[in-house]
């Protein structure tokens, strides 16, 4: 049987605007199946031509203490069967009988549960949430600028998808709820103003499905945050962390990594190494470490490298790691002051007197430094090294 | 907080506890309004579960038993008062219309 898929992003609030999209869509011959996740919304073909709906605020009848068989019998008895569900809005449909009368013939009353079932909750549950959300953002970030447990990067963030879209469904949430506050202020004052005037209550169906949208939107995307943080759990298992230098770094040495050659170190000398997959929606990379033991001492070479979606991305991801390196450090390796040097790409930094290195080329970033335990270390922008390091990241 | 009484009836309230002078379900309401007032007066089901369940809150009215899901009311003695109240109010109202009615063709 045909079928079609139906988005329903309408609130409690705009329930008349929804029964006008279901009554447009039965006079178009369709008919409301079944509603799917209060938002997808499964239409059948109908061969009727009297099909109306009729929206009703009551929620499902187990989510009552009280009895509500009794209320969709007497619905059934005037010619309205109960069809779906969808939040606190229950949709009937109309018998193929005469034309049944509307649910709601009071307009007084219904603007009084329009007020109690649509309205206050909307406007206190929200500003409830905005509350919890404005405390918990506030408790976040007291305790990252009192440095209570692990500082969160923003370039982490960048490199999270769960982290991205987190902050991106926090930020919807966020919309919704501040828009649905006075929109649903103005939607009493529309609906009073309407009885009053015994006119119809006027409806908004491109912005209720809109404004209905964005709530729908930031809890997807809240969902598809946790979702991503569990597959982002599983990606540190993809790497090496270990002393196995024999059969794990020669495969690395086919990536596009600046290694201990390029550095001027022995890579015999090589003791450990550990590579850690970045992997995103918008980034994709690795970040490389290895431990040598030279005449000179312990020397510590590090190596990140970053396919970014876009170049814009790309400097965003340079700026965040410059900002971090600057305020937290990177690694262990303490405070990293970059400025900016001439190297001929897009971008280029450098700190500690050139050993340590932050590039973009187009959508590439990459980090390379090399500290030596008991003091000094190689300038990396020294023309043979550089030229070196330049080869192997393959950035242009 | 005290529930706030009727002092007057609307126009479907009065004729819900008319209807309930005789134990009737909610669609045995609807339908003797319509009959009584010639489908002048339409009573929604959403509409008159609402008042069903202010009036039985309000001691106006009674259940008296379940059948297949539909609820059976019938007025009680307080709900009989104060329709009774409302109809002398409606009556007086009909005689003072009238009575100005008759002074106008008299002058």
């Amino acid at each position: 049987m045909r079928r079609k898929l139906g988005l329903f992003l309408y609130e409690e609030m705009d329930y008349k605007a929804a029964e006008d999209w279901l009554n447009r869509r039965a006079a178009a011959g369709w008919e409301l199946d079944r509603i799917w996740l209060n938002v997808l919304a499964w239409f059948r073909p109908s061969g009727r031509t009297d099909l109306r709906y009729c929206v009703d605020l009551h929620r499902k009848p187990d989510e009552y203490a009280l009895d509500m068989e009794d209320y969709y019998q007497l619905c059934a008895d005037a010619g309205w069967e109960y069809v779906a569900q969808s939040g606190g809005m229950a949709i009937f449909a109309s018998s193929p009988v005469a034309r049944p009368v509307p649910l709601q013939t009071d307009r007084k009353m219904e603007e009084r549960t329009y007020w109690k079932r649509a309205i206050r909750p909307a406007i206190l549950g929200h500003l409830l949430l905005l509350g919890l959300l404005a405390a918990l953002a506030a408790l976040w970030g007291w305790l990252q600028w009192r440095g209570v447990g692990r500082a969160v990067k923003p370039s982490e963030i960048l490199c999270s998808t769960a982290c991205l879209l987190g902050a991106l469904g926090v930020l919807c949430c966020v919309i919704g709820l501040l828009w649905s506050i006075p929109a649903g202020l103005l939607h009493w004052r529309r609906w009073k103003r309407a009885v009053e005037r015994e006119e119809p209550v006027a409806s908004s169906p491109f912005w209720s499905r809109f404004r209905g949208g964005v709530g729908w939107l930031g809890w997807l995307l809240m969902e598809l945050c946790v979702i991503f943080q569990l597959v982002e759990l599983f990606i540190p298992f993809l790497g090496y962390s270990g002393y196995d230098v024999a059969a794990h770094r020669p495969e690395l040495r086919e990536r596009p990594l600046a290694m201990a050659e390029e550095m001027g170190v022995d890579p015999n000398a090589v003791t450990y190494i550990r590579e850690e997959p970045v992997w995103s929606l918008l980034v994709q990379g690795l970040r490389y470490h290895e431990d040598a033991r030279e005449e000179e001492g312990y020397q510590f070479l590090s190596c990140d490298r970053y396919t970014c979606v876009s170049d814009g991305y790309a400097s965003l991801l340079v700026r965040a790691i410059r900002w971090e390196s600057g305020r937290s450090g990177y690694e262990a390796y303490g405070l990293l002051d970059f400025v900016p040097v001439e190297l001929g790409l897009d971008e280029s930094w450098s700190a500690r007197d050139g050993s340590f290195l932050l590039l973009r080329e187009g959508c590439t970033v990459a980090l390379v430094g090399a500290h030596i335990l008991d003091g000094g270390a190689p300038d990396l922008t020294g023309e043979r090294m550089w030229n070196a390091v330049l080869e192997r990241l393959d950035l242009e | 907080m005290a529930r706030k009484k009727l002092d007057t009836l609307t126009e479907p309230m009065y004729y819900v506890l008319l209807s309930l002078r005789q134990e009737r379900h909610g669609y045995g309401i609807m339908q003797n309004i319509s009959a009584l007032t010639g489908g002048r007066v339409n009573v929604g089901a959403g509409t008159l579960y609402a008042l069903l369940e202010r009036f039985e809150k309000d001691a106006l009215i009674c259940r008296t038993r379940v059948e297949e899901n539909r609820k059976y009311y019938r007025l009680t003695e307080e709900g009989d008062r104060v329709l009774r109240v409302e109809y002398e109010r409606i009556r007086r109202q009909t005689a003072d219309m009238e009575r100005v009615l008759r002074e106008e063709e008299q002058k």
